[in-house]
């Protein structure tokens, strides 16, 4: 039962844990995987006047996805971005004409994982990046489930008690004598 | 035939208990990870988070004449073993209205802001500890381009960084178990299949 739990569990999430590991290697190399984003940019006309709620609607259904953040207002114009993972739209908004320059700034795969790893929270207004937490929490409480599942999995392996165990004794001694020095630093 | 069985028996064997060996190994982390990533999900916005207050403490001090700022930095650093601090690089370094150089020490288990108040001869400390779950996030974060002089953050670190790379070693390891012991098991055909067509849709869709 253990054994099918730690293998199903793996298999299903064996993609966003890699994706986690890849990441994970990228920001600690990151001249191994360069993440610079092709710009790109455009303009749009769209009524005048609006709040940057309304605008970023309108631009919206016009197809630049994501979430709406980081608005700055000022007497004439209006700066947001709409992004989601991978792809940032940096928008300027005239006020007065409603010209809208759009510079989208879009990564390859290496940068999409970068992003991927750092999604976070379960409420956004953008219901993708929701499915995405979803699915990253459950990954989360698997790798939580496979290190558990293993070492019960370990434990019944008559023949490797000895040396698993000294393997885990010390890594346990490091790694938690380690968390515990660091957080007992004052 | 029989020869070349055995040998594939040896060889999965040994894959087995590499596998086993690099997750008792990596245990720590791998928890780590797990509540980290739980604990990113379930959060609060960051705007909306209660900020704790920082304890404020003042301490003697002189600034040695024709000290950089940066060299300065250090030298607070090390004279009032701020623990754990990272070294400040100069594009960090920043001063307030008054013009005083603000200092601000990151650490996996704190920040503390020191202002250096020139004319009264001394140094202002706010510290602001972090909670555990944070602490627990910081160091999960913590890579291996870190410059920390610390040992203990610096041991953590090099422990992080096999983790990563036993993580992979594990997956590839598990999925080779998997197809050289039953391979044809549904459900395990099934889990696979599905992680698999859920990633790829999601990072379609996002895309």
């Amino acid at each position: 039962m253990l054994r099918n739990v730690h293998l199903l569990l793996g298999l299903f999430c064996s993609c966003f844990v890699l994706m986690y590991a890849f990441s994970s290697l990228q920001m600690s190399h990151n001249s191994w995987f360069p993440t610079k984003p092709i710009v790109t940019e455009s303009q749009l006309k769209l009524p005048p006047y609006l709040d940057a709620r309304a605008a970023s609607r309108l631009l919206m259904d016009q197809g630049l996805r994501g979430e709406m953040m980081q608005v700055k207002l000022s007497a004439t114009n209006i700066q947001f971005r709409i992004q989601r993972p991978g792809t940032v739209y940096e928008i300027a908004y005239d006020l007065q004409s409603g010209q809208t320059q759009v510079k989208t700034n879009r990564v390859g795969l290496v940068g999409m994982l970068n992003r991927l790893h750092h999604i976070n929270g379960l409420r956004h207004d953008y219901a993708l990046l929701n499915l995405w937490s979803s699915a990253l929490l459950f990954t989360s409480l698997t790798l939580i489930a496979l290190g558990l599942t293993g070492i019960c999995l370990w434990f019944k392996f008559h023949k490797e008690r000895f040396i698993g165990g000294v393997i885990l004794g010390l890594s346990l001694i490091y790694g938690l004598g380690l968390i515990l020095l660091m957080r007992s630093a004052s | 035939m029989l020869s070349w069985k055995r040998e594939q028996s040896r060889i999965r064997d040994w894959i087995r208990r590499l596998h086993i060996y690099a997750g008792l190994l990596t245990v720590s982390s791998l928890l780590v990870y797990g509540i980290v990533g739980v604990t990113a999900m379930l959060q609060d916005d960051p705007a909306k988070r209660l900020r704790p207050v920082p304890q404020i403490t003042f301490q003697e001090f002189t600034s040695p004449a024709n000290l950089s700022d940066v060299d300065l930095a250090n030298l607070i650093m090390t004279r009032f073993s701020i623990p754990l601090a990272n070294p400040i690089p100069d594009w960090a370094i920043k001063h307030d209205k008054e013009n005083h150089l603000v200092l601000d020490y990151y650490s996996v288990n704190s920040m503390t802001r020191v202002t250096v108040l020139e004319t009264e001869r001394k140094l202002k400390f706010e510290a602001n500890r972090v909670g555990i779950l944070e602490f627990l996030n910081r160091i999960h974060a913590t890579t291996i381009r870190a410059q920390v002089p610390d040992l203990r953050v610096r041991g953590w670190i090099y422990y992080n960084y096999v983790s990563i790379w036993f993580m992979l070693f594990m997956t590839f390891s598990g999925l080779y178990l998997w197809l050289t012991s039953r391979p044809g098991w549904r459900w395990a055909q099934v889990s696979f299949a599905s992680g698999l067509l859920l990633f790829c849709t999601l990072y379609w869709a996002i895309r």
